[in-house]
């Protein structure tokens, strides 16, 4: 199963910022939602465990994570796995600074899943994956705003 | 004096049954042995992806793991890799790259099967996934990526086989007067018997001997395959084939897990079990049929075929495991003419690799046969449309006459026997055919949607001939063997494997027919390599043609031995007697006469001098010719317009398979197959996202009728014998799935005409039929 998500969240924070905590795996990789543990490898690389759970697969997703920044942009590259499945996310983030100041934070995600977590779980899966993927960035939000330590 | 018994024919209750029904019977996963390990399979996510390292640390650290085995470990022993029945190579655990999601990577062994579970949950695999090839269509595109690196030929192309004449056919489409086209999608589905696949693997190191308790409709071929493959003596492997819940086909091939479960055995010095889960079941043993295909008609303006025409694209998978015979790559597809008198026809079959589970097997079929028959039968109505002509007068035109028996058909068949116009004129009459039409017509003016469909199918079952059918070499016949007993009782045994059928009941009608004994004085075993003698199995409706055969043959031989007994018991010469009312009688004396169970007495107790004391015979029957039973189909159908749902008001089975043994039976397997037809023209199918992903691994989304769903049934016969069997029967177990799903489509299409829908493909589900009435300008 292939999905295409995007969207923008606002941050109440300057764009230098809001560049400097996703490109920080020790920061970025706190707001995966669902963390159970975050192993930092070097300053672009990093590993994470979370839970997962769609219908009756439930269990916990072993993610190698790369953060790649651009001039423009910070790409970051997922790959998972879990229960059987496999995961593979390529994330891109712009900047702009609206009118008003602060951050516009815009993200896509290419998502590919592989495995019965797409088979069974087919019908749930494309509003999980999205309510998920949306989650991270609105926990890099809080975190960047100081509403919420990220969990 | 006993009163004659006449066995066949008679709805006799099935002696297997008391212990299926009181759930006593005995399935593979029934049978437990002291210290039996439990294995579980490690499948890839991925579709398609290389495989650069497998970690089985954690894995091998749960408690009660006992081995964890890769592909690399097999591939050390030369076993990553097995032949399949078509002549493929398949990975048995992946080496390099996975091929279809749900392949298998590894196995986990341990001393419970919750254990099992676990460790292979722990199993790390990493993959590089690769692009994935779903679309058959694509397949031969050029950039496609290439799925089998261990192939010379660089292509995903797997075969191209041709059968009939294709300039003649050319030629006649040329100059025809019309000519009707039409694609067809028959779609990958699932046999899906309620118990899967599984093995229990016993490798005895004191004795060598290996003990390979196996789901399989074809024991003894397995024998031998083990042997060639894994390079045991044939006679140290015995092979047990226990009670088969349901096999249809998906039982026939060798899968990956028995032969690791035979590993897991040699290498952990126990007994190993593997059974598969549902969803194992449903994503990675071989599917059926997944065949797009074409065909043309050419016919003359007053409704005469001429020639047919056909393409198919066969999407195979990521291995060609079908259990064809060798020289029929497509199976039986070539049967395609049906049950019509074409002038020509010429079939073509290319077959292609994709990133899906490997197959495909003959579903309750004779290799392919459904997919033929629901191509022609389709065909048959697109062109009545065409012709505006009603379409059983079409298909009547162009029946094959009874006097054209035995019949050559175009593409080399030869078909034994039939009277199909008589069928035909009973399914009419039962079904009420000309007051159907009225009504329709009435409730057409009334807006309403109802219709009908015919399905006039021909079955070619009971494969050999050994002059034409093999499978991996071995010729296809199959064997009996006869114990009578001193007392008179009798001990059956058999080279095929029931699955549920009722063989233990038939092959007793068919033996105490010949021996002129009750079907209860018969006990019937299958199943055992040590003891059954050799046979190519049960599928492909081939059991009665070949099996009960022999059966007939063997008693035939018993007698021969039994006449000389006789003629010894009574004192005169054995010219002088005659078999007549079960018993061996003197000519123009019928009052002194021996039975069977006299004979067998004496065959222990008084022999002659000079006869060999005993009374037993061995047959192995190599059938002269195939057996081609028919029948004809007919399926009424409303469906409702604002919902898309269709409901079989009424469905008449007519089926002609030569001398019945056992109507019940008979009926049973009729019930049993247009139920399975019946799902797969309205619910099953197993689809595939972009990614590979199978869509179809469970019940929730493969869907299996219950009696809630299921129409009621009406069936009738009619009997034409077979010339080319000893007792003029036919197959009969798979003509429902056969002729079916035609007769469905074929319905609704019909109801579905006035709106000008011209082809559905299945599965007919209510928001395909709900889709085709939306774009036809339905609004209510």
């Amino acid at each position: 199963m292939k999905m295409n998500l995007n969207g923008v969240e606002r941050i109440a924070a300057d764009l230098a910022t809001v560049r400097s905590f996703v490109t920080d795996p020790n920061l970025v990789g706190r707001c995966m939602p669902d963390l159970q543990d975050l192993k930092v490898v070097d300053e672009t690389h990093m590993v994470a465990l979370v839970k997962m759970g769609i219908g009756p697969i439930r269990g916990t997703f072993k993610m190698e994570i790369e953060l790649m920044p651009g001039a423009d942009e910070v790409a970051m590259k997922l790959k998972g796995s879990g229960m059987g499945n496999g995961l593979a996310m390529t994330s891109s983030m712009r900047f702009a600074v609206p009118e008003g100041g602060g951050c516009d934070l815009h993200w896509t995600a290419d998502a590919a899943v592989s495995g019965p977590l797409a088979g069974v779980g087919g019908r749930l899966l494309e509003g999980q994956a999205k309510k998920t993927t949306e989650q991270l960035f609105v926990n890099i939000r809080q975190a960047l705003e100081g509403q919420k330590a990220p969990v | 004096m006993e009163e004659s018994v006449q066995v066949l024919g008679k709805p006799y209750k099935r002696k297997e049954d008391p212990r299926f029904i009181q759930g006593k019977g005995t399935y593979l996963d029934d049978i437990r042995l002291p210290n039996m390990a439990y294995m579980a399979i490690v499948r890839s996510p991925y579709a398609h992806a290389r495989v650069n390292s497998i970690n089985i640390e954690a894995a091998k650290a749960v408690p009660g793991v006992v081995a964890v085995i890769t592909g690399a470990d097999l591939a050390a022993i030369g076993l990553a890799w097995m032949p399949t029945l078509a002549g493929d190579n398949q990975m048995v655990l992946a080496t390099g790259k996975v091929l279809f999601q749900y392949q298998e990577v590894a196995a986990v062994v341990a001393d419970t099967r919750e254990a099992a579970y676990d460790g292979a949950a722990l199993v790390e695999v990493d993959y590089d996934p690769l692009p994935v090839l779903v679309d058959p269509h694509k397949a031969t595109e050029p950039g496609a990526p290439i799925l089998r690196e261990d192939r010379e030929k660089r292509s995903n192309h797997i075969w191209r086989w041709e059968s009939g004449d294709s300039l003649a056919t050319n030629s006649l489409f040329t100059d025809a007067e019309v000519v009707v086209k039409q694609h067809m999608y028959f779609p990958r589905c699932h046999a899906s018997p309620l118990e899967p696949c599984g093995s229990i693997a016993d490798m005895n190191k004191s004795t060598g001997r290996l003990t390979l308790y196996v789901t399989s409709q074809a024991p003894h071929a397995y024998r031998t395959v083990l042997a060639l493959v894994a390079k045991l003596p044939e006679h140290m492997i015995r092979v047990v084939s226990p009670d088969i819940g349901g096999g249809f086909g998906a039982k026939v091939g060798v899968y990956p897990g028995y032969v690791v479960s035979v590993v897991a055995s040699i290498v952990t010095g126990r007994p190993v079990k593997w059974v598969e889960t549902r969803t194992e079941h449903l994503a990675s043993t071989a599917f059926a049929r997944d065949y797009h295909m074409t065909a043309e008609i050419a016919a003359t303006r007053d409704g005469r075929v001429k020639a047919l025409r056909v393409h198919t694209l066969a999407d195979h998978g990521a291995f060609d495991s079908q259990a064809n015979p060798t020289k029929f790559p497509a199976g039986l597809f070539n049967i395609c003419t049906g049950s019509y008198a074409f002038e020509t026809a010429y079939v073509a079959v290319d077959a292609v690799y994709t990133n899906k589970a490997p197959g495909g097997v003959s579903y309750r079929c004779s290799f392919r046969v459904t997919e033929a028959s629901f191509l022609i039968e389709r065909a048959m109505d697109v062109l009545a449309r065409e012709l505006d002509m009603d379409p059983v007068a079409l298909r009547k035109l162009n029946l094959i006459r009874p006097e054209q028996f035995p019949y050559t058909t175009p593409l080399g068949w030869t078909y034994d026997s039939g009277d199909y116009e008589q069928t035909m004129n009973k399914a009419l009459a039962l079904i009420g055919y000309d007051d159907l039409r009225k009504e329709q017509e009435e409730r057409r003016a009334r807006g309403e949607l109802m219709g009908i469909g015919v399905s006039f199918f021909t079955e070619i079952v009971g494969a050999g001939p050994s002059k034409q059918f093999d499978i991996l070499g071995l010729k296809m016949f199959d064997s009996a063997e006869i114990r009578v007993h001193p007392t008179g009782k009798v001990l059956a045994r058999f080279g095929t494997r029931g699955q549920g059928q009722g063989h233990e009941t038939t092959y007793a009608q068919i033996v105490a027919h010949e021996l002129g004994l009750s079907p209860d004085d018969v006990l019937v075993e299958e199943g055992d390599t040590d003891t059954a003698p050799y046979g190519l199995g049960t599928y492909g409706s081939r059991s009665t043609p070949t099996g009960g055969a022999a059966a007939a043959m063997a008693g035939r031989r018993i007698r021969e031995k039994a006449v000389k007994l006789a003629a010894h018991l009574l004192e005169v010469a054995p010219e002088d007697l005659v078999w007549e009312n079960a018993r061996f009688q003197v000519k123009g004396a019928p009052d002194k006469a021996v039975t069977m169970k006299d004979v067998a007495f004496a065959a222990y107790t008084n022999m002659p001098a000079g006869l060999e004391p005993g009374l037993e015979a061995t047959y192995y029957y190599d059938p002269p010719n195939l057996t081609f039973p028919y029948g004809c189909y007919i399926a009424v159908v409303d469906i409702d317009k604002g919902t898309g749902e269709v409901k079989v008001r009424r469905f008449l089975a007519v089926d002609d398979c030569g001398t019945i043994i056992n109507p019940m039976i008979v009926e049973g397997q009729i019930h049993g197959g247009l139920t399975e037809g019946f799902a797969i023209a309205f619910m099953q199918e197993i689809p595939y996202d972009s990614e590979g992903n199978c869509l179809a691994s469970n019940f929730t989304e493969y869907l299996v009728p219950t009696a809630m769903e299921t129409p009621v049934w009406e069936t009738a016969t009619t009997c034409t014998p077979s010339p080319h069997h000893p007792i003029g029967a036919k197959g009969v177990g798979e003509s429902p799935n056969v002729g079916s799903p035609a007769a469905f489509v074929n319905a609704v299409v019909d109801a579905l005409a006035p709106l000008g829908v011209r082809h559905l493909d299945m599965p007919l589900t209510r928001f395909k039929v709900w889709k085709a009435l939306r774009e036809a300008g339905v609004t209510e």
